[in-house]
């Protein structure tokens, strides 16, 4: 008997098809974008030349480089988006010659590993990916496929105080590894993984990964193009949260008993459904639009688990960066005046030393090798988002996980601009280091959704306009950018809802500043196993800035309000545009209040 | 026809380039008028010298009655309003 878990209750839940492709739907969002870049330029070009108020340059400027910022994000998205190109499937490969020159060596069916990767989840977790892992089928019975648990916590029964991974492994049946350090984290757990199995092809799952059973059978196929060295798979989360009707929130909150009322509330909100989602998991814009559309680019990255990777590919790369190290150290060597006996016997000692890494060991492992991998000259790998989802995982369950997470994936990504800008890297195509730096681009944002939720409060207190006048010139030239700019990510995201995705992009500046100023410090990145168990606690800390915003932006408009009464509001067309952006910052911020006091109905019940 | 379709990504791209270059000037060329706001003018753009003169010489016309007594503000009033909306020729 499974231990039963929280996410038992979704396991009826299906993935959402891949949207298809459309030649037409691509040609009409490149004419829009067109549009949209052209007056995004005569947007901009107005506002510097004409629009600053001379008067509040303090308040005028640094909005003016926000919007810059932000129209440098729309590029980027819109080349991001330009053109879908899904790669042909083909039927799953049987033997190495399908895959690799072989020359004159002897032919053989391929050998598959599927590497679990573990650190400090429940076994009785890991044990439900081992299962479904059991559960893929091949067609061809001679292919090797063997399961292996990559344990990272030291599970093997030694500590009596620690749950027995090694014991779930045996009784599964699968190969358990282990490794008696955590030295690169996850990278350094697949590096030790690597070095002990000799699959032609290799899955990684995490710890919650449950692959479908046809998942080898879909994705195999890619790797007969030589040059594919890893195809993702689509992230999909089976246990967002469901939507909840208003009218029964309501009744809750306000303990209201009598049937009648609680009838009429019915009445009124029955239809109205929130909380869908209310920690903004769905990751299917990022796999289904962002990811998949860089397919065209070769751009897509790896994103750890639910990928499948072709071994001669991470292992050239490791060659080649220890091959590059050894040069390094031995030309600063050769630089310092010791005699050769004692270089020989210190070049010795490095190659000892030296090791292979096949991932980055880095918090961002995942989209470093990647990024490493395309920008190979000699090989020019090349990389696939499948479209379809192949593999089901968990998602974060409260605030603080959401954020640790987050703030992860931040840093991470923030970290290589620093130290390997992707514009700077030899190797990697136009097209491709834009791709990369999008990216990392859009962990600056919170640079600039600051000064958009901080400029309707400057405006209110200091009755100062960012622009000369809300004239008409104003509106004809901002209207047409943001009308097109609207509607041509509508059709870039086609199919998808990307409501609560902006929401989340708002409200999260406050962790992803926290997360730019510890990187510009130099403090290492930590690589944080992300909880996927519930905990309900430590959230109000996280949206205290939230609130201040709000608070502020509130009293703000009730000061407004308070002049404009008394007639000595200066600017009345000024408080109006302020207010509706004001309004729009206001329940873009409230998702996380409402995210972090968010419980789900059963402890809610277990509450009451 | 085939032969040709090449061309027609190029010749989408810069048809769609054209298009985005003649909106944004058009939307350049916008005005409030165009949205049946009528153009204020100012009084010396369209009437002469010997207009001016004219009309100042009325309206003193004016004012000599309204002091003398000779109009009452009723009129006067009236008068002025004429004068002031008489359109220019």
């Amino acid at each position: 008997m499974l231990k039963q878990f929280y996410f038992n209750q979704f396991e009826y839940r299906r993935p959402y098809k891949a949207i298809s492709e459309n030649k037409y739907r691509t040609l009409l969002f490149q004419f829009l974008s067109i549009l949209t870049i052209a007056l995004g330029i005569a947007y901009l070009n107005w506002r510097w030349r004409y629009s600053l108020n001379l008067d509040a340059l303090w308040f005028s400027v640094p909005l003016v480089v926000a919007e810059t910022l932000s129209f440098i994000s729309t590029v980027m998205i819109i080349i991001n988006f330009w053109s879908n190109s899904d790669p042909e499937k083909t039927p799953p490969i049987h033997y190495l010659s399908e895959i690799e020159d072989i020359q004159n060596g002897k032919d053989r069916p391929i050998r598959i590993d599927i590497f679990i990767a573990s650190y400090n989840e429940d076994v009785e977790l890991v044990r439900y990916s081992i299962i479904d892992a059991k559960k893929a089928i091949y067609p061809y019975d001679d292919v090797h496929i063997q399961i292996h648990v990559l344990d990272d916590g030291r599970r093997d029964g030694r500590d009596p105080l620690k749950e027995n991974m090694k014991k779930v492994a045996e009784e599964e049946n699968v190969n358990y590894l282990i490794r008696e350090h955590n030295q690169g984290y996850k990278a350094g757990n697949l590096k030790n993984a690597l070095e002990n199995t000799n699959g032609d092809l290799f899955v990684i799952l995490d710890a919650d990964t449950r692959v479908f059973p046809e998942f080898l059978i879909n994705t195999t196929g890619y790797f007969r193009k030589r040059k594919v060295a890893w195809v993702q798979t689509p992230q999909w989360f089976y246990d967002t949260t469901a939507p909840e009707k208003l009218s029964s929130i309501i009744n809750s909150k306000l303990l209201i008993s009598n049937k009648k009322i609680s009838r009429l509330v019915d009445f009124i909100f029955g239809k109205v459904e929130i909380n869908e989602d209310i920690f903004g998991n769905e990751p299917r814009l990022f796999y289904d639009v962002i990811l998949r559309k860089r397919n065209f680019h070769n751009a897509a990255f790896c994103c750890g688990a639910g990928s499948i990777h072709r071994r001669e590919a991470v292992m050239n790369h490791a060659i080649k960066s220890f091959v590059q190290q050894i040069k390094i150290f031995e030309s600063n060597l050769s630089k310092s005046k010791i005699d050769i006996n004692e270089l020989h016997n210190l070049k010795k000692a490095l190659l000892l030393e030296q090791e292979l890494i096949p991932f980055k060991f880095h918090a961002s492992e995942d989209i470093y090798t990647s990024m490493m991998l395309h920008a190979d000259k000699e090989n020019r790998w090349e990389s696939i988002q499948h479209s379809e989802v192949e593999c089901k995982m968990l998602s974060t369950q409260d605030v603080d996980s959401w954020i640790k997470q987050h703030q992860r994936y931040a840093e991470g990504s923030l970290d290589i601009a620093f130290k390997d800008n992707p514009l700077l890297i030899k190797g990697l195509s136009l097209r491709q280091k834009i791709c990369y730096f999008s990216t990392i681009w859009s962990y600056f944002a919170p640079l600039w959704i600051l000064i958009f939720l901080l400029c309707p409060i400057a405006f209110f207190f200091s009755l100062s306009l960012p622009v000369k006048a809300y004239s008409f010139d104003f509106f004809k030239y901002f209207l047409p950018f943001q009308i097109m700019n609207t509607i041509t990510i509508a059709i870039g995201c086609w199919g998808i809802s990307t409501r609560r995705g902006d929401q989340y992009y708002i409200s999260s500046f406050w962790f992803m500043l926290m997360a730019i100023y510890s990187v510009i410090r130099g403090k290492k990145v930590k690589f944080n196993v992300t909880p996927k168990d519930k905990g309900f606690a430590k959230s109000t800390q996280h949206i205290l800035p939230h609130i201040i915003i709000i608070a502020l932006s509130i009293t703000g408009i009730l000061y407004n309000v308070y002049l404009i009464l008394w007639g000595h509001h200066p600017v009345i067309s000024g408080f109006a545009a302020n207010t509706f952006w004001c309004l729009f910052n206001i329940t873009a911020l409230s998702i996380m209040i409402r995210a972090a006091y968010w419980k789900p109905t059963e402890v809610k019940e277990q509450l009451i | 026809m085939k032969k040709y379709s090449f061309l027609f990504k190029p010749l989408f791209y810069i048809l769609s380039l054209a298009f985005a270059t003649w909106l944004v000037i058009k939307i350049e060329e916008v005005r409030p008028s165009d949205f049946g706001q009528t153009e204020t003018k100012t009084p010396n753009s369209r009437i002469t010298k010997e207009e001016l003169l004219n009309r100042k010489k009325n309206l003193r016309t004016l004012f000599r009655e309204f002091k003398e007594g000779k109009i009452d503000s009723t009129q006067f009033d009236n008068k002025l309003t004429f004068l002031l909306e008489a359109p220019a020729n």
